[in-house]
C-alpha cells in the first residue's frame, strides 16, 4: 500500500519511456510525424539485424567495453594495491587520483580530443620530441588508433572509480591474515591470488558491472570525440544518429530496446558466471 | 623443541620507544606468560621474536639460531592471533593445510597431519566448514591447529583468549596448559589476565612501558615482588598500600607510623639507617586479619583501627572495604561467614613477615621480615 505512490511516480517516470521507445520500435514513426505512425511489426529489427553498420557498431561497443573494462580492472587493482600501502603522504595520493573521476566527462573527453588532435595536439608534439614518430599521426581519423584513443581516454577517466572501490575492498580485509600468511611462509604473488583476490572478489564483482554496464550504453564520450565515425560508433551512438540525424525515430527505438536487452542479459550471464565461480571456491 | 634468547631487544616506532633494551631467556619446553597492562609492549615483543615487526636494536636466538634477520617464515615459528586471523574464504580443512601445501608436501602428509591436529584439538568434525560457521572456541581451536600443522619449535600467543566468555576462557586455558604438556612445547603467551598468567606460567615476565619489571616464577613473584608496580598488578583485589614512616625508638626496636595512632612494629632485625624513611606498606587483602575492636593487646605486631565501609559477600568469601588511617581505602578478604558489618570500627591486623615494603621511588625495601 505505502509502495503505491513510489510504484506510480516510477511508473511515469520509467516505465512511460521505455512502453513509447517499445512502441516506436514496432511502428514506422518519423521525427516530427510521431502521432501517424503505424503498427509495422517487427521489420524495424528484421532490417537491423541485417544493418551491417548496426553490427559494426555492436562490435565497436564489445571491443570497447571488453578493452576499457579489462584494462581499468588490472590498473586499478594495481593502483589499488599501490594505495593500500602504507607510505608517507598516501591520503594526498588516493585524493589525487581520485581528480580525474571528478572531471565531467564532456570535459576531459573535450580535453583528450585536443591533446589526441594531429596537428597541434600535446601527444604528437610529445612523441615527435621524443622522436619516436616522424609526422603527425592522426589519432582519430585513423580507425585503428581512434578506438584505442577512445579506450585510453575512458581508462584515464574511469581508473580512479574502479581503484577506489577496490581500495574499499582491500582495507576490509584485516592485516592480521595478510601477517598469519607471512608466519605460514606464503610468497607474495602467491599471497595475492589466493587471499588478496579472493576476499576482494564480491566487490570486484560488483564493480566490474557497473564498469561494463556503463561500457555498453557508452555515447559521450565517444560521441564528443569522434562524432558519428563509423570505426568507433557504439550502439548508442547509432541510435542517436538514426533518431536525430536521420528521423528514423522506429528504426532508431528499435536500436534502442536492442540496448536494453542486450544490457540486460550481459548483466544476468555475468551474475550467474559470478555465482558459478563463487560457488567453486567454497566447495572445495 | 629450542628456548628464545633475546639480547638488548629494542623497538621504536618512530619517536615511541616501545622495547627498551630487554634481555630475556624463555626456556625450552616452559611456558613463559608475558604480562603487563594494556599499552606496555607485549604484543610488540611477541611480534619481534615472530619476525612481524623488526627490532630497532638487539638479537633473537631461537636454540643456537640468530634469527634476528630472519624472516618469519624461517624462525620456526607458529603465531596465534588474537583475532584468530583465519583465512575466511577457506575451510577449516584449507586454513590448517595452507601453509603445508605450499611448503610442497606430499598431499597424503598434509592430511595425515591436519587430521591429527584436529583430533588432538577435537575439531576433526570440522574440517569442511568456513570460519564464519564457527564458535569463538572453535575458531580458537582451529587457530591453533594451524600453528600446530607447522610443527614449530616455539609458539607465540597474543592474548589468544581475550575474546572468549568466561567460561570458555577457562576451559580454553585448560586446553592449552594440557596441551603444553603433551607436546613439550616452548611457548610465549602475552595476556593483560593475571589470573591467565598465574595458572599457565611457568614463568612470568611483567612488563611496564617496553621493560620487564620483573621475571620469575608466578609465585616468587607474588610473594616477592620487587616494586610498588609487579605489587600492585598481581593479585584480584590488588594489594593494599599505606603511607607510614620508619620511627627509631631506641630500645624498643623500629616500628612504622601509619598516622592516625596506626603502627606497626618491625623485627630487631631491620636496619636502624631506614629510620625516618618514608616509605608505602603493602598488604595483600588475603594477609588482613579484621576483627571487632577490643583491646586485648594481642596484634601480631601490627595495630590499624578502620572503619568498615563496605562488605561484598561473594559466598566462599567476603571483600571488606575499609577505611584507615587518613581516609585511605583497604580492601581486606576474609571468609565467607564474617559477622562484621557495614558502619563498625574494627582493627586490621597482619603478621609483619607477609607485608611488603616500598621506598618512595616504589622499589622493594629488601630486608623486611
Ligand atoms: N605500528 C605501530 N606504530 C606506532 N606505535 C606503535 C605501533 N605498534 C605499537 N605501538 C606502540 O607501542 C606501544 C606498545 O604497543 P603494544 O601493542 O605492544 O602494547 P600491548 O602491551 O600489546 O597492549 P595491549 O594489551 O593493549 O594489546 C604502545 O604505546 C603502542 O602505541
Ligand atoms: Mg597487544
Amino acid at each position: 500500500m505505502y509502495l503505491a505512490p513510489t510504484l506510480l511516480v516510477l511508473a511515469v517516470v520509467g516505465g512511460w519511456p521505455l512502453a513509447r521507445t517499445i512502441w516506436f520500435s514496432l511502428s514506422d514513426a518519423y521525427l516530427g510525424r510521431a502521432a501517424e505512425a503505424s503498427f509495422i511489426g517487427l521489420d524495424n529489427y528484421l532490417l537491423l539485424a541485417g544493418d551491417g553498420e548496426w553490427w559494426g557498431a555492436v562490435w565497436n561497443t564489445v571491443v570497447f567495453a571488453a578493452c576499457s573494462v579489462t584494462l581499468e580492472t588490472v590498473l586499478g587493482i594495481g593502483i589499488a594495491l599501490v594505495l593500500n600501502a602504507r607510505f608517507t603522504g598516501r591520503g594526498l595520493v588516493r585524493a589525487a587520483v581520485l581528480v580525474p573521476w571528478a572531471i565531467p566527462l564532456v570535459v576531459s573527453a573535450k580535453m583528450w580530443a585536443w591533446m589526441f588532435n594531429d596537428l597541434y595536439g600535446v601527444i604528437n608534439a610529445g612523441l615527435a620530441g621524443l622522436g619516436l614518430i616522424d609526422g603527425p599521426v592522426a589519432w582519430l581519423a585513423d580507425p585503428d588508433l581512434a578506438m584505442a584513443a577512445v579506450v585510453m581516454t575512458d581508462v584515464w577517466k574511469t581508473t580512479p572509480f574502479m581503484a577506489i572501490l577496490v581500495l574499499a575492498g582491500l582495507q576490509m580485509i584485516p592485516d592480521d591474515i595478510y601477517e598469519a600468511a607471512r608466519v605460514d611462509g606464503v610468497h607474495p604473488v602467491k599471497v595475492f591470488f589466493r587471499i588478496t583476490l579472493p576476499l576482494v572478489w564480491p566487490v570486484l564483482l560488483v564493480a566490474v558491472i557497473f564498469r561494463t554496464l556503463d561500457a555498453l550504453r557508452v555515447f559521450d564520450l565517444i560521441y564528443v570525440m569522434t562524432s558519428n565515425s563509423r570505426d568507433t560508433a557504439s550502439m548508442s551512438v547509432f541510435a542517436r544518429q538514426q533518431m536525430v540525424n536521420f528521423g528514423d525515430l522506429g528504426y532508431g527505438s528499435a536500436a534502442s530496446v536492442l540496448i536494453v536487452l542486450i544490457v540486460g542479459l550481459v548483466t544476468v550471464l555475468w551474475l550467474m558466471a559470478g555465482r558459478v565461480r563463487l560457488g567453486a571456491e567454497g566447495g572445495r | 623443541m629450542a628456548q628464545v634468547r633475546l639480547e638488548g631487544v629494542a623497538k621504536r616506532f618512530g619517536p615511541v620507544s616501545a622495547l627498551a633494551d630487554i634481555t630475556e631467556t624463555m626456556a625450552d619446553g616452559e611456558l613463559t606468560v608475558i604480562l603487563g597492562p594494556s599499552g606496555c609492549g607485549k604484543s610488540t615483543l611477541l611480534r619481534v621474536i615472530a619476525g612481524l615487526d623488526e627490532a630497532t636494536a638487539g638479537r633473537i636466538f631461537i636454540g643456537d639460531r640468530d634469527v634476528t634477520d630472519l624472516p618469519p617464515a624461517k624462525r620456526d615459528i607458529a603465531m596465534v592471533f588474537q583475532s584468530y586471523a583465519l583465512y575466511p574464504h577457506m575451510t577449516v580443512f584449507d586454513n590448517m593445510a595452507f601453509g603445508l601445501k605450499l611448503a610442497g608436501r606430499s598431499r597424503a602428509a598434509v592430511r595425515a597431519k591436519v587430521e591429527e591436529a584436529a583430533k588432538l584439538l577435537r575439531i576433526d568434525g570440522l574440517l569442511d566448514r568456513k570460519p564464519r560457521a564457527l564458535s569463538g572456541g572453535q575458531r580458537q581451536r582451529v587457530a591453533m591447529g594451524r600453528a600446530l600443522v607447522r610443527e614449530p619449535q616455539v609458539f607465540l600467543f597474543d592474548e589468544p583468549l581475550s575474546n572468549l566468555d568466561a567460561a570458555l576462557r577457562v576451559e580454553m586455558r585448560f586446553e592449552i596448559a594440557a596441551l603444553q604438556k603433551q607436546l613439550g612445547a616452548t611457548m610465549v603467551y602475552v595476556t593483560h589476565d593475571q589470573v591467565e598468567a598465574m595458572t599457565l606460567a611457568d614463568r612470568i615476565l611483567v612488563m611496564r612501558d617496553g621493560r620487564v619489571e620483573q621475571s620469575g616464577a608466578p609465585l616468587d613473584i607474588y610473594r616477592r615482588p620487587v616494586n610498588r608496580f609487579v605489587a600492585g598488578f598481581l593479585g584480584t583485589p590488588g594489594m593494599n598500600f599505606i603511607d607510614g614512616r620508619i620511627v627509631d625508638r631506641g630500645e624498643n626496636g623500629l616500628g612504622i607510623a601509619l598516622g592516625d595512632g596506626g603502627w606497626i612494629d618491625l623485627p630487631l632485625a631491620a636496619e636502624t639507617r631506614l629510620a625516618g624513611e618514608v616509605i608505602q606498606v603493602g598488604g595483600r587483602p588475603e594477609d588482613l586479619m579484621v576483627e571487632k575492636e577490643r583491646d586485648d593487646g594481642k596484634h601480631g605486631g601490627v595495630r590499624l583501627s578502620a572503619e568498615v565501609l563496605l562488605v561484598e559477600r561473594l559466598g566462599a568469601e567476603t571483600h571488606l572495604h575499609l577505611s584507615v588511617a587518613g581516609g585511605r581505602r583497604i580492601i581486606a578478604r576474609v571468609g565467607g561467614e564474617t559477622s562484621l558489618r557495614q558502619g563498625e570500627t574494627v582493627r586490621v591486623s597482619a603478621s609483619v613477615d607477609v607485608l611488603h615494603l616500598f621506598d618512595v621511588s616504589g622499589d622493594r625495601i629488601a630486608p623486611v621480615g
